[in-house]
């Protein structure tokens, strides 16, 4: 009697072992660097655990910034960059096709960074209320809940370079290097400008001014490589 | 029945050359001959794991170097197993022995005789160099490339997002500045991650290697990143750890057992504070022997990118260099600190711990002593300067005391005191690396013995006679309490000398190397060293042709046994191998010759005049060989063929009898199915004839099978991994006046292997040894093992 509990024993725990499992998700990403309260909780589960670094995202992770925090995440398949700024919300979605993963990070609330230098697959940002559709470049997203100081209520895309499709349901826009589109809801039509300075929202790195340098090294084989030092003033 | 299974195993190596065995009855085979890039897995089974090895590690060189590399061997239930790398190994053949501290600290080797002069060897085929596999596209996540980063906030992330299906993440490895941190790194998914503790500043280096599951390489991927200091911020916490669990039970002639062991780890960091600890608990602790059970805890602040303090406690190995400490476990303390341009070191505690030796009386009332092993203590003291990061200048002081009243039943107690210093030096770029070392060991070899005064020792030891240093030694000695003044103390130093230059320019990797140590020296840092040595190394490794074309070049030439004239030994050895390595369509190809002489110098003359004691040593060892290895295409089945003859010939110039010849030849073929399924056969015949006129003959055949099968993603990430290997051996021996004798040796091995990406590895593992003794009986031995292990 005693051996067939143990067997029925041992059986769910293979049953609940396979369970966990099969439930696993795909990866999508990596934290590089999560700074105070930031919390990573799965689709479905509403008790996030402190994020930190060499954590995988998986699809339908969200990730919640507090008060004078931030993230760094890095996606697996080009090395597309989001930094999401303080009290920011955000939903990562993927899916896998081939080598490459189709992105979507949707923005709740808050502001993100997006670099994409070499990508693969399609790259969405997606707010309540317009999506911005990316082919290589860098911007900066802001969804505002409610307004706050001189930004009103909506979502800001904000262009550092090359060409991102702002859309919603009533129209789309281009938006280009050193221009602002803002959109104030689902069914309003998007506006671009050109960026206000003070409307940018900040980023720790990315204020920081850089500085570079080149050093010209040779290897064993007399073979010359050149190497790019970057250095950040203080 | 295991005294004729030792005869077995000593008269099979004698005359094979290709197992062994020692008294503590360890059985080890060299490894079938490897293709380049691919691990040499060396195998030690322990016959009596419960009764003889406390530490066991694997030396090994490339063909012509004079330093073995010392990698420790795992411990995984009754077999001991390391990995040698071989991706490096251009010169078409690896070196190597294995030296483990018996269960009360003696030292043992594999071979038992001249380990380091006489050592296993591997031949490595030259793989033919994997074309760029473009499928295969590694992305650097973090750091990126040149990236600088603060010391406190390293991650390294790569991902493998095409081609991952060809590639075995448990096989693969990432290096940290060429320091092998797979184990503290999680591969799953495609991705690797890995969070290290807080990092020096400056320049570190990433290498990731994928192999596929035929442990093929299948590609590397390097790069570099700056760290730099972190100016503010609140300090963040990181922590990794482990867990082993490990059971195996076994039958033995008849005997069974059961063996438990576990252990864990947690390595991490809070702020600038890095922390790691260790516990292993084993079954087999016990008083009667060395400690099994290990307890390691280790601290160290940073106080600044260059300055920083540290403590360490319980079991720990100390590095300081090869003549002063390395590979000896001490349990105690270290401490030390890293000030700007100076640091410390210091050590205090036990080499080894007492054990009780024992007395027997037979029927007869004859006594037998047993010695036991007393406690040593030890304490060391470093003090050292750097000068920027290319100069590095230490001074060592080492002092170890055994405790004559910790036992009954021991031998003569030993002291020894060894001052010393060594220098490293680096410039262009690591261009230029200057090694050296000089030490002096004075020694008690009878510590317990009742203490004199200088004057009577100098009745004793007459080389002290008028010398004025050595009454000076001798006080000093005497007020420090490093050394005891009884009859055993020897104040005449005796001294150990080592240089070593890399230079690496125009393709060439070159060392020059000149060492001298003394046979009288004492090391109680290092057991493992090789003493009454002297003499001059040199290799060379040139790459030609865009590295398609290695050749390697080296010359030998050193005396040993020079601690005694009569017995000096003088070698010569030079050599050099070519090897090709093309692209896939053709096959790659070493060439290898040397030769080795020795000649002590002693004639028939000196043998016949009354010095019964000498031997006459006159002897040229001549070795050719020739491996290739090529990759054929069978449709969907990827086969890679080896093929490999060598062949010795010993002239023994003194006496004839001792002339030998030994030639092997060995088939391997490893296959790829189209569904995951690998394949390893290989058949190795070698032949060895001893004597002149009468001669004896050994012909050895050996089969060699592993059977591997690999699911991925059965339930997301995991992988099971069945395996079956099955080993047959057949030993013909010729005796002259005894017949031929046959012996068959049967090893059976199958388990399986289930790891996850959350839950950690799950390994059962099943052996059979069926074999025959000298007297005919069968032998059968039995293993079960089981194994879980989990990262975290």
């Amino acid at each position: 009697m005693k051996n067939r509990k143990a067997n029925y024993r041992m059986i769910i725990l293979v049953t609940l072992f396979i369970g966990v499992q099969s439930l696993q998700a795909e990866t999508l990403a990596v934290i590089l660097k999560a700074e105070g309260k930031v919390t990573v909780s799965s689709s479905g589960d509403n008790n996030g655990e402190q994020a930190k670094r060499g954590h995988r995202i998986q699809e339908g992770d969200q990730i919640v910034t507090g008060e004078n925090s931030f993230a760094a995440l890095r996606f697996i398949d080009d090395a597309s960059l989001v930094r999401i700024g303080a009290n920011s919300t955000c939903i990562i979605n993927g899916r896998r096709e081939g080598n490459q993963i189709a992105k979507n990070v949707f923005v709740e609330a808050g502001s993100i960074l997006s670099r994409i230098t070499q990508q693969k697959g399609k790259f969405q940002v997606a707010t309540p209320t317009s999506v911005a559709s990316v082919k290589g470049t860098e911007f900066i997203t802001l969804h505002m809940q409610r307004a706050m100081r001189m930004l009103r209520e909506g979502t800001y895309f904000f262009g550092n370079d090359g060409l991102v499709d702002i859309s919603n349901d009533v129209g789309s826009v281009d938006l280009t290097p050193g221009f602002t589109v803002y959109v104030g809801g689902k069914n309003v039509e998007p506006i671009k400008y050109e960026t206000k300075i003070e409307e940018i929202p900040t980023f720790e790195e990315l204020d920081e001014e850089m500085d570079e340098f080149e050093m010209e090294f040779e290897d064993d084989s007399g073979q010359k490589k050149t190497v790019k030092f970057k250095i950040k003033k203080k | 029945m295991r005294i004729c299974r030792l005869y077995l195993f000593l008269f099979a190596a004698s005359i094979s050359g290709t197992a062994s065995i020692h008294a503590a009855l360890l059985e080890h085979e060299a490894p079938p001959d490897v293709i380049r890039s691919e691990k040499a897995l060396i195998e030690v089974t322990s016959f009596e794991p419960g009764d003889a090895i406390y530490d066991m590690r694997v030396f090994y060189r490339h063909l012509g170097e004079e330093r073995y590399r010392s990698i420790p061997m795992k411990c995984e239930g009754y077999i001991y197993t390391a990995e040698i790398p071989t991706s490096d190994a251009t010169s078409g053949r690896i070196e190597y022995y294995i030296a483990y501290e018996g269960r009360l600290g003696s030292i043992g080797t594999l071979p038992e005789v001249d380990p380091q002069r006489d050592p296993y060897t591997i031949r490595i085929a030259p793989a033919q160099i994997a074309e760029e596999t473009t499928d295969i596209e590694v992305v650097i996540l973090s750091p990126q490339p040149e990236d600088i980063v603060p010391d406190d906030e390293v991650l390294i992330a790569a991902s493998v997002i095409g081609g991952e299906s060809k590639i075995d993440f448990s096989l693969s490895k990432l290096y940290l500045d060429e320091v092998d941190v797979t184990g503290a790194s999680d591969f799953s998914e495609g991705l690797l991650t890995y969070v290290p503790p807080r990092m020096q500043v400056g320049r570190h280096i990433i290498q990731l290697q994928l192999y596929d599951d035929a442990g093929e390489l299948l590609t590397t991927e390097e790069w570099a990143f700056r760290v730099m200091q972190k100016d503010v911020g609140a300090p963040g916490f990181n922590i990794r750890g482990s867990l082993v669990v490990d059971n195996r039970n076994q039958t033995f002639s008849g005997d069974k057992d059961n063996y438990f062991l576990s252990s864990g780890h947690l390595a991490g960091n809070y702020g600038k504070l890095d922390f790691y600890t260790k516990l292993l608990l084993s079954s087999e602790e016990s008083k009667d022997r060395q400690p099994a059970n290990r307890y390691t805890g280790e601290l160290r602040y940073h106080l600044t990118n260059r300055s920083s303090i540290y403590l360490n406690g319980g079991d720990f190995i100390p590095y300081y260099n090869p003549l002063a400490f390395q590979d000896k476990r001490v349990r105690g303390v270290q401490g030390g600190f890293l000030l700007g341009f100076f640091t410390l070191d210091f050590i205090l505690g036990y080499n080894n711990r007492a054990v009780e030796g024992s007395i027997e009386v037979d029927d007869e009332g004859e006594t037998t002593q047993n010695y036991g092993t007393y406690a040593e203590k030890i304490m060391a003291i470093r003090p050292g300067f750097r000068f920027g990061d290319n100069v590095r200048w230490n001074l060592n002081l080492i002092n170890s005391k055994e405790d004559p009243g910790s036992i009954d039943y021991g031998s003569s107690a030993k002291e020894a005191f060894i001052i010393g210093s060594d220098l490293f030096m680096n410039f262009d770029r690591r261009r230029i690396l200057l090694e050296a070392s000089l030490q002096a060991s004075v020694k008690n070899t009878d510590a317990g013995a009742p203490e004199i005064e200088f004057e009577e020792l100098k009745e004793v030891d007459s080389t002290i006679v008028d010398n004025a240093l050595a009454e000076k030694a001798f006080d000093f000695f005497t007020k420090t309490g490093f050394l005891t003044p009884t009859t055993g103390l020897s104040l005449l130093p005796s001294m150990a000398f080592q240089v070593d230059l890399q230079l690496k320019y125009f393709n060439n990797n070159m060392r020059l190397t000149y060492l001298n140590i003394n046979s009288e020296f004492e090391n109680p840092g290092n057991p493992y060293l090789l003493k009454d040595i002297a003499g001059f190394y040199f290799t060379d490794a040139i790459r030609l042709f865009r590295n398609s074309l290695f050749l390697n070049l080296y010359f030998k030439k050193y005396v040993d046994n020079f601690g005694e004239e009569a017995f000096k030994t003088n070698n010569l050895q030079y050599g050099t191998t070519l090897s090709f390595f093309p692209l896939r369509s053709l096959p790659s190809l070493t060439l290898g010759y040397d030769k080795y002489s020795r000649d002590n110098g002693v004639t028939t003359a000196d043998t016949a005049s009354g010095g019964g004691y000498l031997y006459i040593e006159d002897n040229d060892t001549r070795r050719l060989s020739v491996a290739t290895a090529y990759d054929i295409e069978f449709g969907k089945f990827s086969n890679k063929l080896l093929l490999s003859y060598a062949d010795y010939r010993r002239e023994d110039i003194a006496t004839p009898e001792g002339n030998s010849e030994f030639n092997t030849f060995t088939v391997g073929l490893r296959t790829k199915f189209p569904f995951p399924l690998v394949t390893r056969l290989s058949y190795m015949q070698s032949g060895t004839s001893y004597g002149d006129t009468s001669t004896t003959v050994t012909d050895v055949n050996r089969f060699n099978m592993r059977l591997e099968y690999r699911l991925k993603d059965l339930f997301g990430g995991d992988m099971l991994r069945p395996f079956v290997n099955l080993s047959l051996q057949n030993i013909d021996y010729d005796i002259p006046e005894s017949g031929i004798t046959k012996t068959d040796r049967f090893h059976f091995a199958a388990g399986l292997i289930y790891r996850t990406p959350s839950f950690g590895t799950l390994t059962f593992r099943y052996d059979h040894i069926k074999y025959d003794d000298m007297e005919g009986d069968n032998i059968n031995d039995r293993i079960l093992h089981a194994r879980y292990e989990i990262h975290f």
